[in-house]
């Protein structure tokens, strides 16, 4: 069972790392292809959320959601992974 | 008895395409697809995902590439690719030559048939470089790993083969099916680039080459993961579970790692075949690499994309290139098969 607060929590602790210049105070409604231009930094990102929620992310189920939705809506697909695994 | 890896010829062949010529490309081909706007949508979104960031590959036609429409299109591209591949290496091979001609030829490519094959026409343009008697013999179907596998082939011929060439050539962009709206096949055509490679394996060891040590390969459980599938006008890129695709790579690769026994050595230098980033920062983590000892395979990956079985040659020349003497060096590669295929060597 993931956590809403805790995939949001995750995902700005990436950004505090990698991406420094980035507002923290809205990235629910932050659109991923906004921050993340780069196929190793999209890879880094999903790694580090599989490591800090401990969940298997399947980056081909996620698909092109990983650039057309906000950061928030991801975080609910995220939620929803945690449920089945 | 040893063998040595003596030289690993590496050509660039065909122009280099950016991740955005390549995306203005496809949009271009999209407008010409006869699919409703909203799966043409979703699938040109997926087509930037998978474009996303500064990437390059190389294409051997590139100018019609994305426009073939019949098969034979397709089966002149693979010809017209093989020879260009040939002529390339041999001019590698011509302005260093091994000194004694080779025992033996083979031809390794995954995209195509040709009669004659890579290894008689290889032979055929090297000419007395090659003896007569050679054995020239091409190895088909054998995906991302042929090229490694090919050298575990080698590695076991009997002593009389002293000199041995193998000639790997995959023009992947020969399989591009653009009226295919298929999620695998748009994979394919983003992930994967064209290129060639030779390599000369020698009973006698020589200034800079690599004792071929320990080569071991193995065979998963999901045969159907990767493979062909019948497109439009030829074969295109097939995946069996698309969703499930990145999953079972990283499950198939790591029970293969166990059962062959790939220990921690992160005092080697690896060249790791670039099948994806997500799958070499995962097998990093396994195999207790440094990100830096990743380098080689993601500067790869960046200039060439996947070149199939060809990206291993070329990640492995580098890596032998900056290794010093005494260096213990190591590859994994994985593909179709599902094969993984690993070996070490060190740097003389």
């Amino acid at each position: 069972m993931v956590d809403r607060k805790a995939v949001l929590d995750a995902m700005a602790e990436f950004f505090a790392e990698n991406f420094p210049n980035v507002p923290r105070n809205n990235i629910e409604g932050m659109k991923a292809s906004d921050v993340i231009q780069q196929s190793l930094d999209l890879v880094e990102f999903v790694l580090h959320l599989e490591e800090k929620l401990g969940l298997e992310i399947n980056i081909n189920t996620l698909g092109e959601k990983l650039i057309t939705k906000t950061f928030g809506e991801l975080a609910d697909d995220l939620v929803t992974i945690g449920k089945g695994a | 008895m040893s063998r040595y890896i003596r030289a690993i010829y590496a050509p660039l062949v065909g122009v280099r395409v950016s991740n955005q010529e390549l995306l203005n490309a496809i949009a271009l081909r999209f407008e010409a697809l006869e699919v409703d706007d909203a799966e043409k949508n979703a699938l040109f979104d997926f087509v930037r995902l998978l474009l996303i960031g500064h990437r390059t590959r190389f294409a051997q036609y590139a100018e019609r590439f994305l426009w073939m429409n019949s098969f034979t299109d397709h089966a002149r591209a693979f010809a017209q690719a093989i020879e260009e591949s040939i002529n390339a290496i041999a001019e590698q091979i011509e302005a260093a030559p091994s000194g004694k001609p080779f025992d033996a030829v083979f031809g390794v490519s995954s995209e195509g048939l040709l009669l004659p094959g890579i290894a008689e026409r290889a032979a055929r343009r090297l000419g007395s470089l090659v003896r007569r008697t050679a054995t020239q013999m091409d190895v088909g179907n054998g995906g991302c790993t042929a090229s490694v596998r090919t050298i575990q082939l080698v590695q076991n011929l009997a002593p009389e083969m002293r000199n041995i060439l193998i000639l790997v050539m995959e023009p992947t962009s020969t399989l591009i099916d653009p009226k295919s709206t298929a999620r695998s096949n748009w994979q394919g055509i983003c992930t994967f680039g064209d290129g060639a490679a030779g390599v000369w394996i020698s009973d006698e060891p020589g200034e800079g080459a690599l004792e071929l040590g320990k080569l071991s390969s193995w065979r998963g459980d999901a045969t159907e993961l990767i493979r062909w599938d019948w497109g439009t006008d030829y074969y295109r890129f097939g995946i069996a579970e698309l969703e499930q695709f990145e999953v079972q790579v990283r499950s198939q690769v790591l029970q293969a790692m166990t059962e062959l026994q790939v220990e921690k050595d992160p005092e080697a230098a690896w060249a790791i075949h670039p099948a994806g980033i997500m799958l070499l920062l995962s097998l990093a983590k396994k195999l207790g690499l440094a990100r830096s000892a990743l380098e080689p395979s993601i500067n790869h990956f960046r200039a060439c994309s996947n070149m199939s079985s060809v990206s291993i040659l070329h990640i492995l020349k580098n890596v032998i290139g900056c290794a010093g003497s005494g260096q213990s060096i190591r590859w994994l590669s994985m593909g179709a098969g599902f094969h993984v295929a690993c070996g070490s060597g060190v740097r003389l």
